[in-house]
């Protein structure tokens, strides 16, 4: 293998650079983040969040926190210019932003922001009250792992309240998603510099929001462990890239010419991207291997996407020869099938045409994912939307250089090649409600993260400072010597404080309306006080949602979820006060109807729908003033309205829970049986492939052979569950 | 207090998988405990509720016994070669800090000579 170590003999010769300035720049770091952090923060307290319009948060925001976030943002980048890795401080640092960037609505807003984020706490709530599930309520009971997980552990700890947690969740996702990126990014063959701005960039790149507590933010997290895992203590023995014997014999090595060019820097003879894997015993990595089918079981009961992208990667790997566990994407495909087939039966077998019409429909995917986004939209909003793929495709864009930058350096980065492409395999999967492509760049990132790091230090190792004195170079001072990294030090800066800038826009840029604000969740805590039945939610959409597959943008069904019906009401855009349609839809409620509007909700439906700003308070007006409705609750930000005189009919009674809706085919008994078997047999192979020598491979052919049938039996009982469940 | 008993609760399975994975590095031996302490909790939590089943009470007990079990399953199987810890004064003699551990690359290839197994027959 013709790999270029780090001298090390020389490293340890070279002059040391000279420690007293060293130390003096770190303390200039380190003031400088104290100081950024304070200049950040301490503005923040006058901020008034009422005043915000349809660019977000970064218009309330004083311009001193943008200065804080540049000094925070430059503090770093002077840390990486130092010759040598501050381990402390380069964490603090990235400490300091996981607060800053994914804290700082937080800590501005009372309550936990995105209403989406309101149905996990709905969900949770839910388990813990039926102690079970029911999946005719809604298609994320069909994989509810992660809401038993959360309810498990508030129950456990005694923590009734699930406010807190739900507030705090990004950034203790984020600081909990660097655990396992550090240990991808610790078996790659590049310097301290490109590493750590690696996971600072995961933090700024991350401006996709969905870290917030739900199963994808979960998944994510085992997805990362998984790789993690994988690429450390699973990696091929035989780690050769092209070797040069082979290819480069000496009249292939004369050959000339930009065709053979070409050639060469596709095929030519590459150093693997990544270092010798570190060693482990058969022992450690069988208990490994069953960690990674745990983490495969329980992803695939947490989430419906990401096991998908376990297997997908593991795959990837595997072809690439950066993984020696070739039977384990069969084994992370198989239970994936089986959960989809035995446990989701009641989502799939009332919509197969749906589901399979997304399937390889990847034009109307890319449509809807990117610029199907952008409609009717108001100007501000269509902006921030504009960013926000202006950023997505300039990280990715970036990170393609980075890895054609580390390829003309003779380096073979197959890992990071993997995750960054594995992604794009779920694009025709599902249509997943227009949001797969910001699903696809949140998987990209920590290979894109890395990739990017690797545009800006693409070296191997840290090459000791020396220099022929003879040779003239221009601009020498900068480019040998140790200054040499400042100017990928400062070309990194320019783009990190475009990133974080960016960052701040997009991330809370639909603050106006992500915001959920205390009277929000009043106003549904006030109807489950009011009523005992089932609660019938009339609410105002500018749009038809059928169309546009809206939900009220407010903390729905945050508890007692199985009570809540939601109709919408198709808003009279030239009659703010037809009060109608509301009353017509309020009647249909029966004893239990409410029509409810929230500023968030009006503020969503202005800027994402171009409804004209005064309808909602004319609306109001209107409600108020007539004398078919009562006031139930109204203040500034939220309102409930119910009829004076409700009908007693229709009364329908609170669905009780349906659990799994497990349902069974004549050959399912056979499957449940040959299934275990199945896992069991293919975990035993992959567990005999860790106690093979490398050239016995051989010895696993009696297991493959009993394998075979087995798979191919419940590949029957599943198309056989398909074909007969309907 | 919460968080208290929530980090807590983490602790037992992350500990127990801690002692399981003695040949790794501390960094990937924290990480791999972290996976593994999520695998159990979260798999506890889920198992519960597909089984019908949900008391938490009894989720915890099952996680302290897993936990347990996983802790005893690593005294139980040591790899070949290594002293047991030292559980007295008597016994604190330094342990080696590398124990000859198999890796994949040490299994002995086995030889494929059929002759050699049919040998016993005509020996006399």
């Amino acid at each position: 293998m013709t790999v270029r170590q780090e001298p090390d003999e020389r490293a340890r010769n070279a002059p040391r650079p000279p420690e007293a300035a060293d130390r003096g720049t770190a303390l200039a770091a380190a003031a400088l983040l104290v100081f950024g952090t304070a200049l950040f923060w301490t503005p923040l307290r006058h901020v008034d969040l009422d005043a915000i319009n349809g660019y977000g948060l970064v218009s309330v925001l004083p311009v001193a926190t943008f200065a804080g976030a540049a000094v925070i943002v430059l503090s770093f980048l002077l840390t990486l210019a130092l010759p040598r890795p501050h381990r402390v401080l380069l964490v603090a640092q990235i400490l300091v932003l996981i607060a800053t960037l994914h804290g700082v609505a937080q800590a501005l807003e009372p309550e936990a922001r995105f209403p989406t984020a309101w149905q996990t706490a709905g969900f949770t709530e839910y388990i813990g009250r039926t102690h079970t599930v029911s999946w005719d309520l809604d298609a994320r009971f069909s994989t509810p792992g992660f809401f038993a997980f959360v309810g498990f552990m508030l129950k456990a700890v005694g923590q009734n309240n699930i406010s807190p947690l739900l507030k705090w969740a990004p950034p203790l996702t984020d600081l909990m998603y660097l655990v396992p990126y550090m240990l991808i990014l610790r078996v790659l063959r590049a310097t301290w510099r490109a590493k750590w701005f690696a996971a600072w960039l995961f933090i700024a790149a991350n401006w996709v929001g969905q870290d917030y507590l739900s199963p994808q933010a979960f998944a994510y997290l085992l997805y990362l462990f998984f790789v993690a895992i994988l690429v450390n203590w699973f990696r091929h023995h035989d780690e050769t890239t092209q070797s040069a014997g082979r290819r480069r014999s000496p009249e292939t090595a004369q050959r000339t010419g930009g065709m053979w060019r070409v050639y060469n820097w596709l095929f030519g003879p590459k150093d693997p991207g990544e270092l010798p894997a570190p060693n482990a015993t058969v022992r450690d990595r069988t208990i490994l291997l069953c960690l990674l089918f745990l983490l495969i079981l329980v992803g695939t009961a947490a989430h419906q996407l990401t096991p998908f992208l376990m297997t997908a990667s593991c795959a990837g790997l595997v072809l690439v020869r950066r993984c020696s566990l070739r039977g384990l994407p069969f084994i992370a495909g198989v239970v994936y099938a089986a959960w989809v087939s035995f446990m989701t039966v009641g989502y799939w077998s009332s919509r197969k045409g749906e589901l399979f019409g997304g399937l390889g429909n990847v034009f109307q995917n890319v449509q809807q994912s990117t610029g199907g986004r952008i409609s009717q939209t108001s100007p501000q909003t269509a902006d921030v939307q504009q960013l926000r793929i202006v950023i997505a495709v300039v990280v990715v864009g970036l990170a393609v250089l980075g890895l054609l930058r580390r390829r003309a350096r003779g380096i073979d980065d197959r890992v990071a090649l993997v995750l960054l492409l594995v992604p794009f395999s779920s694009f025709g999967l599902q249509n997943y409600g227009g949001e797969i492509a910001l699903r696809i760049y949140f998987f990209m990132l920590p290979a894109a993260c890395l990739l990017v790091a690797y545009l800006f230090f693409p070296a191997p190792f840290d090459a000791p400072p020396v220099r022929d004195p003879r040779v003239r170079m221009r601009l020498g001072w900068l480019r040998a010597g140790p200054r040499r990294h400042w100017p990928a030090v400062a070309a990194a800066a320019v783009f990190s404080l475009l990133l974080v800038a960016g960052f701040l826009t997009v991330r809370y840029g639909n603050e106006k309306y992500e915001q959920v604000r205390p009277s929000d969740v009043r106003a549904f805590d006030v109807m489950t006080q009011r009523t005992k039945g089932v609660i019938g939610v009339v609410w105002m959409s500018a749009d038809n949602p059928d169309l546009v597959g809206g939900t009220p943008v407010m903390p729905w069904s945050y508890r007692e979820f199985e009570r809540f019906n939601y109709t919408p009401v198709i808003a009279n855009r030239s009659d703010p006060a037809d009060l109608s349609e509301i009353i017509q839809r309020l009647r249909e409620q029966g004893p239990g109807g409410f029509f409810v509007t929230t500023r968030s909700h009006e503020d969503f439906q202005v800027l994402t729908a171009g409804l004209s700003t005064d309808f909602a308070p004319k609306m109001r007006a209107a409600l108020a003033a007539d004398p078919r409705i009562e006031t139930v609750v109204s203040d500034r930000d939220a309102a409930v309205y119910r009829l004076r005189q409700p009908p007693a009919e229709p009364d329908p009674p609170v669905p009780r829970s349906s659990g799994l809706g497990l349902r069974s085919s004549p050959w399912t008994p056979a499957g449940l049986i040959y299934l275990p078997v199945l896992l069991g047999v293919l975990l035993a192979r992959e567990l005999r492939r860790l106690r093979l020598p490398p050239g016995g491979l051989w010895r696993l052919r009696p297991l493959t052979v009993l394998a075979i049938p087995l798979f191919l039996s419940v590949v029957a009982v599943i198309v056989e569950r398909f074909v007969v469940i309907s | 207090m919460s968080l208290a008993l929530a980090l807590l609760l983490f602790a037992a399975p992350a500990a127990a998988w801690w002692l399981l994975l003695p040949g790794l590095d501390p960094l990937g031996r924290l990480v791999a405990a972290l996976a593994g302490a999520f695998a159990v909790l979260a798999g506890t939590a889920q198992v519960m509720l597909m089984a019908d089943a949900w008391t938490p009470l009894h989720g915890v007990l099952a996680v302290l016994l897993l936990s347990a079990v996983l802790a005893a399953l690593s005294r139980v199987h040591r790899p070949p070669g290594r002293p047991p810890r030292p559980d007295g004064p008597a016994a604190a003699e330094p342990a080696p800090p590398h124990a000859p551990a198999t890796t994949r690359q040490d299994l002995p290839l086995p030889r494929r000579d059929k002759e050699e197994d049919e040998d016993w027959l005509f020996k006399d």
